[in-house]
């Protein structure tokens, strides 16, 4: 500890280099960081924000990121708040494994896989507020519900919350969501039949994105992945699950990610029982 | 020899051109034709599945994410000054990047397709394009979105997406010669891209540039990069705005 500094300052000055992640369950976007960290072997401090409350619009957190979105990264003072761009920071700032290739054009086809993925992942976040989210946050007053809401920052994030909370999806925005998924899914399979991992023969942040957003889908749309149809999307999940890394992180989970031990089980993949 | 494959000259080819530019290495534009659904021809989907309608072919690849390419062709050619030595100026130009292709790439097609067609034009086009087999379907939460917002307010959502996009350039252009750090990077040529095809697209744009992002926009112009690919773009013959819509 330098000379002068109290405990508590030196305390602070140590901590200035270990990430500071914000965010809710290890659950799609929220998920990413805590996944590229477990990865990378690396010691973090997790704050955890808690969406159903809406706790990441409340003053302590739109202190850090006024937008009001999740996750946050805080490292070495710098901020960042895009999801799928923080993985590369990570891995370049972090030792440990690497989980981005070196050659461009390797490194151009993950980027563009966790692009694919995300596109993708709006029709899972549709499907699954409708089946289990939206009943979730609708399951407040509609005053509560309001006075949450209010705390947003930003009109045009009030009115999207506004909606989704409101959300009666129509038949052909559930039906183009429940395609689009099947039709991802059989795109993953088809990657996958000629490589190990989505970006070329080494696991790379595309498995970490694309993983951190389908990993629950046997159990929360199984007619998407029936392993029969897609053998090699189902392979890969397994193999990810079996990753230390993985079972680690979601024993961080609180809510929604606790179904990751049910799938597990499904997948019929060990996890240490030490784990919840 | 690098090729652009593109059906209008916005930002993305514009993006891609003056990126080559600066990194002097040749090459040539093709153009495709979007009113007849050119992207979505067999010969174009071998370079992109999805049918994308800006595509870069360099060293054997076929790139149809134009941001993604620029990042390839700066990492390929190791060029640091375009990107940075630092992980977290090179976090922040990525997300500079797509947060502004993703606030306002869509709202300018948008906007600039439905100020400058013909009515007439438009109908016809959307008539066709409802019958297009090839024609992708919007979902996800894009399309509740979508669905949700009036045909009538579509226009003023679209502005507005697009002011702000404006305004947080401002904002890192207040204190700042450039958008991210101290250097000229990817971000400043996307960030101009996208400006210039907001200048053609819709009235008063440049008016309501705060005086030092009108000086990084002068700054921008005089670069040879912009010129040379104003010039090799407007020798293609596309135009600015005629990026028609494919989500009906």
């Amino acid at each position: 500890m330098a000379q002068g500094l109290s405990a508590s300052q030196g305390a602070l000055l140590a901590s200035m280099d270990r990430p500071q992640v914000y965010t809710w369950d290890p659950n799609s976007n929220s998920g990413k960081p805590l996944f590229v960290l477990a990865e990378k072997g690396a010691e973090f401090d997790y704050h955890y924000i808690d969406l159903l409350e809406f706790e990441q619009h409340g003053a302590d957190y739109l202190a850090i990121n006024p937008a009001g979105t999740v996750p946050t990264l805080i490292h070495n003072q710098r901020t960042f708040t895009e999801s799928t761009e923080m993985g590369e920071y990570l891995d370049a700032a972090l030792p440990g494994p690497r989980l981005v290739p070196t050659d461009p054009a390797e490194r151009y086809a993950m980027r563009l896989r966790c692009r694919l993925t995300d596109i993708a992942a709006e029709s899972i976040s549709v499907i699954g507020w409708n089946n289990s989210l939206g009943p979730m946050v609708r399951s407040k007053s509609p005053e509560e519900l309001e006075r949450l809401i209010a705390r947003i920052p930003t009109e045009e994030r009030r009115v999207s919350w506004r909606r989704a909370s409101e959300a009666s999806f129509s038949d052909r925005q559930l039906a183009d969501a429940q395609a689009k998924i099947v039709d991802y899914v059989r795109e993953l399979d088809a990657v996958l039949a000629k490589s190990a991992w989505l970006a070329g023969p080494g696991f790379t942040l595309a498995d970490i994105m694309t993983f951190a957003n389908f990993y629950s889908l046997p159990l929360s749309n199984p007619v998407a992945c029936q392993e029969a149809d897609v053998p090699c999307f189902i392979d890969w999940l397994r193999r990810i699950y079996a990753r230390p890394a993985t079972m680690t992180t979601f024993a961080l989970a609180r809510s929604i990610a606790m179904r990751a031990f049910k799938v597990a089980d499904m997948l019929n993949v060990p996890w240490r029982e030490d784990l919840p | 020899m690098n090729r652009i494959i593109a059906g209008h000259g916005g930002a993305s080819t514009f993006a891609l051109a003056t990126t080559l530019e600066e990194l002097g290495q040749p090459y040539t534009i093709s153009s495709l034709d979007l009113s007849q659904f050119e992207q979505w021809d067999e010969g174009h989907r071998r370079h992109s599945a999805a049918g994308e309608p800006v595509v870069l072919l360099c060293s054997g690849l076929a790139m149809d994410n134009p941001l993604l390419a620029m990042l390839y062709l700066a990492e390929a050619a190791d060029a640091c000054d375009l990107l940075s030595q630092d992980p977290a100026d090179t976090y922040q130009i990525q997300a500079v990047m797509a947060q502004l292709m993703g606030q306002m790439s869509g709202p300018l097609a948008y906007l600039g397709w439905h100020s400058r067609t013909p009515q007439t034009v438009q109908r016809d086009y959307l008539d066709r394009l409802e019958r297009h087999p090839q024609r992708p379907v919007l979902s996800g939460w894009s399309a509740v979105w979508r669905d949700a917002v009036p045909e009538d307010q579509r226009a003023s959502d679209a502005r507005a997406k697009v002011d702000k996009a404006m305004a947080m350039i401002a904002a890192r252009l207040a204190n700042n010669a450039w958008l991210v750090g101290a250097r000229f990077s990817l971000a400043d040529i996307m960030a101009f891209a996208l400006l210039r095809e907001a200048r053609t697209v819709l009235d008063g744009v440049s008016a309501a540039f705060a005086p030092a992002m009108g000086q990084w926009f002068a700054a921008m112009e005089r670069r040879h990069s912009v010129s040379a690919a104003q010039r090799r773009i407007q020798l293609s013959g596309l135009d600015t705005i005629s990026c028609a819509p494919v989500f009906a």
